[in-house]
């Protein structure tokens, strides 16, 4: 009864009230006028980044050409030069080599990742021409190489057995980049490349000022990044070893002036060796011995180390990270919360899926730390065994693993000058075959 | 070979190489001091203009401080797109001079060279295994120092989420809590329950035998906590493992509220979510629907809430907020008050709005996780008071709605109408029911209905097994068994139906007005009037016994919630349990 | 003497036949892992704007100065209303354009009257730094109509991208040049 008056008060009464929408507020219908599109910009075609491997591949060929037949410090610097300017500058050095070995590894790890095949080739490309022509990528194709050549101006000699002992920090970096991508915490090399911001003209700060400090080192210490950081230099020397072609001082007419091992700001000219007398050498063949012995146990050793460091390595990954920060917030341990973890709730998964994520991460870091710390103990144990090996040389020659083909000792050669002068042509190629 | 080679060009490239260097390291430290003033004055992070518009916000219409925020905010907005044009050309001009100054260096370093000079050695000594010895105790260094890395980096970075590990695996989560979050509660964790309005099923029947059958709140009797509750709303208490969850609003503010079920203590109280669309003006309702008509509706993950202005928001347990959203205010004349049910995964919000000619009402099922639209059906009906039930009938769970004129039957699971009966008529207060394989509408205007629910499409002409007349409600929900159904109209008349034919039983009159719908525990009845006076008893075939009466010494327009010998009853001002 | 000739020669062509054996593995490998799925042409970085929050981290992460990622708006989506949330603070003093009542920090929204009560919101890129204020105002009150994407020709598509390391809700992946774009469309209402 009183129901019904009220009814008929109420639908007098009736006001406008707010819509009900699917979205909040439903679009409205307009008669006369027309919405605009939203134009969003195209990206740089494709076109480029054949260029760029086209590039890259004219490049390799001309300088393994210029190094190894033309033996043209001149022709190789114009090369870096140029490489430096397009592969550098223009194209912001990315997508390069150094970098690639991740995508590689990610595309091996990840299902969900496909290698586009510009990357394979980039990475692969140089490695096929090292195998054959020795590290003449380095000497004028890189990037970054080329900032390091360009700023090369006072270098020191380092010590031999320091530079030896710090080019193995390149293979570490080497294993942790590998990890890193694999597992995919990120591409730590690419976060860690001094010269890419320069490329690109715009870095955070902390990366300019890393940048500034390669290069200033770079001044006095020559190639600092190539020949102690650079993880594709390590690749590219192991390669280099067994290549077929290589940048070589004229042996037979060396007369051991030795001008070119002061001239090469990398100290990679090795001296000839002198001939061991017998109870030296039978102490060497002990030394041999225990290197051979040791190298195993320090794999082991790596491999137990490398285990325990399954906390530090999965903190790398974001969703480690965030998993401890929504535990620590849930159990009061920590106060306020953080943009990660309200975004975290925010998609209503449980709590559980995001722990079970984050332990079998964690697992796979512990996995992958000990084939890590395996690996680290493998490169020692094979430097150890490297170092106690002796060798035969009777002349003055490049070390294949840390030459980099830069040239520079071609013009201090006085055998080389009166040969190109003397007009009796230089048959590279017969000599390398020896 | 000893006199340096000074050829001609030397000079000038040295002197070139230092004034660009000089240039360089003079444009770098602008660019420095440029980015450190960039870092502690940021232009579009300024105090200044913050404080300018509080103050502006103190006095709105004061002209001339608009006009100083105006202006301000224009310079602020200029420099910021002058330090960065002048971080980019300044960039631009360090890159040019650190080119010039090491193309000029090279060459002068060129012009420049000196020939190496290499020192007299004498020829026997091996030097090759000096170096390798030094070179092998280095990499006993490195080692060493590897080593030590590792060691320091496992042992001191910890993870106390690392250590908790075994703990986290293991842990049986606390009682009455659902165990992996993607998978909804089991139909006997609800029945445990009180999770929705009426209880599981909507059909007020209680789990649990042992409930006080009287109590008497004035004198303390039968009363083991009372708390007072914030905000008024006529939502029934909804109680999930050891919560009691509430809503409360008035037209301004919506509240969630959270009580601890042994001490009543309110343990948190959230405010709603809202938009500037759901808050421009307070929703028209009757005083006596009020902000917070529907009840909450919880699947012991989650509570979720909605309030007569459309707000609709779901929280954890702990009384975070999860995700929100906003209808928007429903035309409808005396405030929105469905309240809410669950299925599985999904929410469940009956949208009941506009007139007959107009109608605007929808039914929507969201996802209760992330409040995404599931599925929604338009609804041929004028607003509505009723709640959804879910009942399952012939292996389909049906979501079973009533309003002005049809009562249709959702597939739950599919989202897709079942079937509809045309039997109602007018503003519909009470909810379905559903017991036998039947569903039980009435309204006082209509008729009581017993439909059959194995219907498809629409069954007025055939599933209608028999209507009643008498004693018609027109605010609390029918109760029905297997043997009977019950009617309690607003003005005091319990009327019992055979539920086989339909026939009228008895009719029990009370001294008292009715708004709270009556609930059963085993064979007991429990009426609970408006001045909160309430009568407990035990009908049969013939007759209507009374066992006994409970005052709650407060006006109560709600259901109540059973537990374990706990009745959990909203009186107008706070929430009480009863218990022995 | 013809003897050591044969054994150098043997020697060389073991070596030779080894290193191009390795050269082709380096190859067949890496062109193994690019084709395994489909081939795949050049991956370039995007942003999913049902994963966004707006907390900000595009404007400030990018390797750039001027940030890659800026605000688009979909006008299909959008409710056209007087009072945009995206475009006013909480609160505005009144519904204009004064500085006092705008959310973007350095005005990048344009705000034109259509008809009664409708308006239209247009963003000019040159002004948009990619701080996502709107972008929060919309998707929390209104439509979602505003949202953050990576601007192609600006983004210099770092093989690893620092905002999307940063990003609290994991929203970026990559995507496929041919279709650089995540854009919102009606469907995904609700």
């Amino acid at each position: 009864m009183r129901l019904r008056v009220l009814t008929i008060i109420a639908l007098l009464s009736l006001p406008a009230f707010g819509a009900l929408a699917s979205e909040r507020f439903p679009p409205p219908d307009f008669t006369s006028h027309t919405l605009p599109t939203t134009d969003v910009p195209s990206p740089w075609p494709e076109l480029f980044e054949y260029l760029d491997l086209a590039a890259l591949t004219i490049g390799l060929a001309l300088a393994s050409y210029l190094a190894i037949v033309r033996r043209s410090r001149r022709g190789l610097f114009l090369l870096t030069i140029a490489s430096l300017a397009w592969l550098g500058f223009w194209r912001g050095g990315c997508i390069c080599p150094i970098g690639a070995i991740q995508n590689v590894t990610l595309a091996l790890f990840d299902s969900a990742y496909t290698l586009p095949w510009t990357v394979a080739a980039v990475f692969a490309l140089p490695l096929v021409f090292t195998l054959f022509f020795g590290r003449t990528f380095c000497a004028a194709l890189c990037p970054l190489g080329a900032m390091q050549e360009l700023v090369a101006l006072r270098p020191i000699r380092i010590p031999t057995w320091l530079d030896h002992t710090l080019g193995l920090l390149a293979y570490i970096y080497l294993g942790a980049g590998v990890i890193f991508a694999a597992t995919g915490a990120g591409f730590v090399i690419c976060r860690y490349d001094p010269f890419v911001g320069f490329f690109r003209h715009s870095a955070s700060a902390n990366m300019l000022v890393l940048g500034g400090c390669f290069l200033v080192g770079g001044i006095f210490i020559g190639r600092p990044y190539c020949r102690y950081l650079c993880p594709y230099g390590a690749i590219l020397g192991l390669l280099s070893k067994v290549s077929k072609w290589h940048v070589k001082i004229p042996p037979d007419q060396c007369i051991q002036c030795r001008l070119c091992e002061e001239a090469c700001p990398y100290g990679a000219i090795q001296e000839p060796t002198v001939a061991l007398p017998t109870p030296q050498r039978r102490r060497g063949r002990w030394r041999l011995a225990a290197a051979l012995t040791a190298c195993p146990l320090l794999v082991v050793l790596g491999v137990v180390l490398g285990q325990r460091l399954e906390i530090p390595l999965s903190q790398m990954h974001s969703t480690f990270r965030l998993a401890e920060r929504v535990y620590l917030e849930k159990s009061g341990k920590i106060e306020g919360t953080t943009d990660a973890s309200d975004a975290f709730r925010n998609t209503g998964q449980a709590d559980d899926d995001l722990y079970r994520e984050a332990f079998s991460l964690s697992g796979k870091f512990r996995r992958v730390g000990g084939w890590f710390g395996g690996w680290v103990g493998l490169v020692i144990g094979l430097k150890l065994i490297h170092l106690v090996i002796r060798r035969r040389r009777a002349d003055y020659q490049p070390d294949r693993a840390a030459c980099v083909s830069c040239g520079r000792c071609f013009w201090y050669c006085p055998s080389e000058q009166t040969q190109q002068k003397g007009g009796n042509s230089l048959n590279i190629l017969d000599r390398a075959s020896v | 070979m000893n006199e340096k080679q000074n050829q001609p060009g030397y000079p000038l490239a040295a002197r070139i190489a230092v004034v660009a260097g000089t240039i360089a390291v003079v444009i770098c430290a602008l660019l420095l001091y440029d980015y450190t003033q960039r870092l502690v004055k940021d232009p579009l992070d300024s105090a200044t203009f913050k404080t300018l518009v509080a103050a502006l916000d103190q006095q709105p219409t004061n002209e001339s401080l608009k006009e100083q925020i105006r202006s301000l905010d224009l310079q602020l907005r200029r420099e910021y797109f002058r330090q960065r044009a002048l971080t980019r050309v300044g960039a631009g001009l360090l890159l040019i001079s650190v080119l010039i100054c090491l193309a000029a260096a090279k060459t002068a370093a060129t012009l420049h060279r000196r020939m190496p000079s290499p020192t007299a050695r004498s020829a026997a000594y091996d030097r090759e295994a000096a170096w390798t010895r030094t070179a092998r105790w280095a990499l006993a260094a490195l080692c060493l120092t590897l080593v030590g890395t590792a060691i320091t980096l496992s042992v001191g970075i910890q993870s106390e989420f690392q250590r908790d590990r075994d703990r986290l695996a293991t842990t049986e989560p606390p009682v009455g809590t659902v165990a992996a979050a993607k998978t909804p509660p089991t139909e006997e964790q609800i029945g445990k329950m009180w999770a929705s309005f009426r209880g599981p099923g909507g059909r007020g029947i209680s789990a649990y035998m042992n409930v006080p059958q009287t109590w008497d709140v004035p004198s303390g009797k039968g009363v083991v906590w009372k708390t007072p509750v914030p905000l008024p709303g006529n939502n029934s208490p909804v109680v999930w493992g050891n919560r009691v969850f509430l809503t409360g609003a008035d037209q301004r503010r919506r509240e969630v509220y959270c009580f601890e079920i042994e001490s009543g203590e309110l343990i948190w109280r959230q405010t709603v979510p809202s938009t500037p669309q759901s808050t421009a003006r307070p929703p028209k309702i009757m005083d006596d629907t009020g902000y917070a008509a529907p009840t909450a509706v919880t699947d012991g993950r989650h509570i979720f809430a909605i309030f007569a202005n459309g707000d609709l928001a779901a929280f954890d347990f702990s009384g975070k907020p999860v995700w929100s959203k906003s209808f928007g205010i429903p035309e409808n004349i005396y405030g929105h008050a469905s309240s809410l049910a669950m299925y599985g995964n999904t929410l469940l919000v009956q949208l009941d709005q506009g007139s007959s000619e107009k109608s605007k009402s929808k039914i929507f099922a969201l996802d209760s996780a992330t409040g995404k639209i599931v599925w929604q059906i338009a609804r041929p009906v004028p607003n509505s008071w009723s709640s959804p039930i879910v009942a399952r009938h012939a292996d389909h769970d049906q979501i079973i709605t009533a309003a002005d004129p049809w009562v249709i039957a959702y597939d739950a699971a599919e989202g897709s109408e079942l079937w509809r009966a045309k039997c109602l008529e007018t503003d519909i207060g009470p909810s379905p029911t559903f017991a036998d394989g039947r569903v039980y509408v009435a309204n006082d205007n209509s008729m009581l209905s017993a439909i059959r629910a194995d219907g498809r499409g629409d069954v007025t002409a055939t599933a209608i097994l028999w209507q009643g007349e008498d004693g018609m409600p027109d605010t609390c929900s029918p109760l029905a068994t297997e043997e009977f159904v019950f009617l309690l109209a607003s003005y005091g008349t319990l009327t019992c139906y055979d539920a086989a034919d339909g026939n009228v039983l008895w009719a029990e009159d009370f001294d008292e007005d009715f708004a709270a719908s009556p609930s059963l525990v085993g064979n007991r009845l429990y009426l609970i009037g408006r001045t909160g006076k309430a009568w407990i008893v035990e009908p049969s075939r013939e007759k209507c016994q009374r066992i006994g009466q409970a005052d709650l010494g407060e006006e109560c327009v709600t259901s109540p919630a059973f537990q374990d010998g706990r009745i959990y009853l909203r009186g107008k001002k706070h929430l009480f349990c009863l218990g022995i | 003497m013809a003897e050591k000739n044969q054994k150098l020669n043997r020697r060389a062509f073991v070596g030779d036949a080894l290193r191009v054996a390795g050269a082709v593995g380096i190859v067949g490998t890496t062109a193994a892992l690019a084709v395994r799925k489909k081939p795949s042409g050049k991956l370039v970085w995007q942003l999913d704007p049902n994963k966004c929050i707006a907390c900000g981290n595009c404007a400030t992460y990018c390797v750039l100065d001027e940030s890659a990622v800026k605000c688009v708006h979909s006008f299909a989506m959008c409710g056209y209303c007087d009072l945009c949330t995206g475009y006013f603070r909480p609160e505005p003093i009144s519904l204009d354009s004064g500085a006092e009542n705008q959310l973007c920090p350095t005005g990048a929204i344009r705000r034109a009257f259509i008809e009664d009560p409708y308006y239209e919101y247009t963003i000019d890129q040159q002004l948009c730094i990619g701080c996502g204020k709107c972008v929060k105002g919309c998707s929390a009150f209104g439509n979602g109509s505003l949202y953050l994407q990576v601007q192609q020709d600006r983004c210099k598509n770092c093989n690893e991208c620092a905002i999307a390391a940063a990003c609290p809700s994991q929203a970026f992946c990559r995507v496929p040049l041919e279709n650089p774009y995540l854009l919102k469309t009606q469907e995904q209402q609700g």
